[in-house]
C-alpha cells in the first residue's frame, strides 16, 4: 500500500514537471523579445549616435552564442556573402532560426518584419524606423506576458489534474 | 622616380568590385593583370555600359548595368548604412574602406536651399586612391631649417597636379622626423580615414581630424592635441585665414594647399593677408607638365625662387 503512495506522489510530481517544461516555452518566447527589444535599443544608439555601419553593429551581437545573437550573426554573413541590404537578410535569417521554433506564424511575421526600412535612408528615417520596432516590441512583449500568465496557469492545472487523475486512477 | 613607391590598399578589386552583384563582378573580367594594375577609374552609369579607365585609356566592359543595379551597388558600397554617409553623399562623394573615392550623381533633393540628400543615383564614378610614398623626399630641404624644424608652407597649384599626394607624403614625412602633426581633413582626402584607421600611411605621430571644417579644426586641434604642426587642404576663405593665424601666433608650423597659379593671384583672395604678412615662408608650385607632380618653382615669403625648376 505504502509503496501505491509513493508512485502516485511521483505521478503528481511528474505531472508538475511536465507542466513546467511545457509552460517554459512562455517564458522563452518573452525573454527572445526583450533580449530583441535590448538589442534594438543598443542598434539605435549605434546608429543616431555614432553612426556605426549595420554589418558592424550585426557581427557585434552575433558574438552571443544564443537564438538573438545568432538571427544577428546570420543576417551579418548574408549581408557581407549575399549582398543583401538588412530587411532581407534579416528576414532570411529569422527564418532560418525560428523554422520550427514554437512562435505562431503572426509572431514570426513581426518579427521578421523588424527590419524594415533600416540602413534606408537619413537619420530622421532610421529614427521613426526604431520608434515603430520598439512600439512593435512593447507589443509582442505585452502580449508573450499576458498569454504565458493565462496558459502557464491554464497549461499547469492541466498537467497537474491529469497527473492527480492518473494516480486516482493507481489507487 | 627610383625611391617612388606606388601602393595600393587595401587591394581594389577586394574593396570595390567584390561588393558589385555577381551579374557585375564579371565586368572585371575583361582586364588582364596590367590593366587592372594601371586602372585608375570605374565609371558606372545607369542603363550604359561599366567604363573601366586608367592609363590604358578607356575600356568598355560589355556589361549594362540597370537602374536596380546601381542603387544595390550604391548600397552595398554604403554598407547598407546610407544613414553614416548622408553628409559625405550631400557633397557628392563617399571615401570607402581602402581611401577610394565614389563620385555619386543623382536627384539632389534640396531643403531650405541646401542639398539634404541625393537619391535616384543615375551614376557613380569610383576613384582608385594612390599614395606615392617618397614623393615629397627632394622637398624636405627647402621646409625644414638646419634645426629639423618645419617651415611654414603653402602647396599652390590649380586642380589636378598632385597637391594632396605632395602634401600626404610631406605629413607623413614630418611625422616620421618626431614631429607632432595634426591634420584636418575636411574631405577625408589626405588620410581617408574610414573605421577610424586612415587608409593612407600619415605616419606614428599624425592625429586626424576627419570630416570638420578646417576653419573650426584648426582651433580644436590647437587645444586639444597640442600639435607642432598642423596641416590641412584648400584653405581658401577668410575663416581658414583667421584659424591658421591663430595657429601661428601659437607658434604652431603650418602646411597647407591651396588652388591657385600664381602668387599675385593669391594675394588678391580672401586668404591674401596669409601672404603680405609673411606667414608662410615657402611657396611651393606644382604643375601637371610634363607630369602630374611636377615641382615648378619653390619661393620664399620675399619672392626668391629657391629652387630654379625641378621635378619630383
Amino acid at each position: 500500500m505504502e509503496y501505491k503512495w509513493i508512485v502516485c506522489v511521483f505521478i503528481v510530481l511528474l505531472s508538475y514537471a511536465a507542466g513546467r517544461l511545457y509552460t517554459w516555452r512562455f517564458t522563452l518566447r518573452l525573454q527572445i523579445f526583450k533580449e530583441l527589444k535590448d538589442k534594438f535599443s543598443s542598434m539605435e544608439r549605434d546608429v543616431l549616435f555614432s553612426l556605426a555601419y549595420l554589418p558592424d553593429i550585426c557581427k557585434e551581437f552575433g558574438e552571443e552564442d544564443n537564438m538573438v545573437g545568432r538571427i544577428f550573426k546570420n543576417t551579418e554573413d548574408i549581408m557581407q556573402n549575399e549582398n543583401r541590404p538588412f530587411n532581407t537578410a534579416w528576414r532570411k535569417a529569422v527564418e532560418e532560426e525560428i523554422k520550427g521554433s514554437s512562435l505562431k506564424k503572426e509572431t514570426i511575421k513581426s518579427i521578421m518584419s523588424l527590419g524594415k526600412g533600416l540602413g534606408e535612408g537619413d537619420l530622421e528615417e532610421q529614427r521613426k524606423c526604431f520608434s515603430q520596432i520598439s512600439m512593435d516590441l512593447k507589443k509582442l512583449i505585452n502580449e508573450a506576458k499576458e498569454e504565458r500568465m493565462r496558459l502557464k496557469k491554464m497549461y499547469m492545472s492541466l498537467f497537474i489534474f491529469a497527473g492527480i487523475g492518473v494516480a486516482i486512477l493507481l489507487i | 622616380m627610383k625611391n617612388i613607391e606606388q601602393k595600393d590598399k587595401p587591394d581594389f578589386f577586394e574593396s570595390i568590385v567584390q561588393k558589385f552583384p555577381s551579374e557585375y563582378r564579371q565586368a572585371a573580367n575583361r582586364l588582364n593583370t596590367e590593366e587592372m594594375n594601371r586602372l585608375e577609374e570605374i565609371r558606372i552609369k545607369a542603363g550604359e555600359k561599366i567604363i573601366f579607365a586608367g592609363g590604358f585609356g578607356e575600356i568598355d566592359s560589355g556589361v549594362t548595368v540597370s537602374f536596380k543595379g546601381l542603387s544595390l551597388i550604391v548600397e552595398r558600397i554604403l554598407d547598407y548604412s546610407v544613414y553614416a554617409h548622408m553628409e559625405a553623399l550631400c557633397k557628392g562623394f563617399v571615401t570607402v574602406e581602402g581611401g577610394h573615392r565614389i563620385g555619386i550623381c543623382g536627384k539632389a533633393v534640396m531643403d531650405k536651399g541646401v542639398i539634404k540628400t541625393i537619391k535616384e543615383v543615375s551614376s557613380i564614378n569610383i576613384r582608385r586612391s594612390k599614395e606615392v610614398q617618397g614623393c615629397s623626399k627632394k622637398l624636405c630641404q627647402y621646409v625644414f631649417d638646419s634645426k629639423g624644424k618645419f617651415i611654414n608652407t603653402m602647396i599652390i597649384s590649380p586642380p589636378n597636379c598632385g597637391k594632396t599626394t605632395l602634401l600626404r607624403d610631406l605629413v607623413r614625412e614630418i611625422s616620421d622626423r618626431g614631429i607632432r602633426v595634426s591634420l584636418v581633413d575636411e574631405r577625408s582626402e589626405i588620410a581617408a580615414v574610414y573605421k577610424g584607421i586612415p587608409q593612407h600611411n600619415i605616419g606614428l605621430r599624425c592625429d586626424v581630424l576627419d570630416g570638420c571644417r578646417k576653419s573650426e579644426g584648426i582651433v580644436m586641434m590647437l587645444r586639444a592635441m597640442a600639435p607642432e604642426v598642423i596641416c590641412t587642404d584648400e584653405i581658401g576663405n577668410s575663416e581658414d585665414a583667421a584659424a591658421i593665424n591663430e595657429a601661428v601666433t601659437s607658434g604652431i608650423g603650418v602646411l597647407t594647399t591651396v588652388h591657385g597659379s600664381d602668387i599675385n593671384g593669391l594675394k588678391l583672395s580672401k586668404i591674401g593677408q596669409l601672404i603680405e604678412e609673411k606667414v608662410f615662408k615657402r611657396f611651393v608650385f606644382l604643375s601637371s607638365v610634363p607630369r602630374v607632380g611636377t615641382i615648378n618653382k619653390i619661393l620664399d615669403e620675399d619672392g626668391i625662387e629657391l629652387m630654379p625648376e625641378r621635378r619630383v
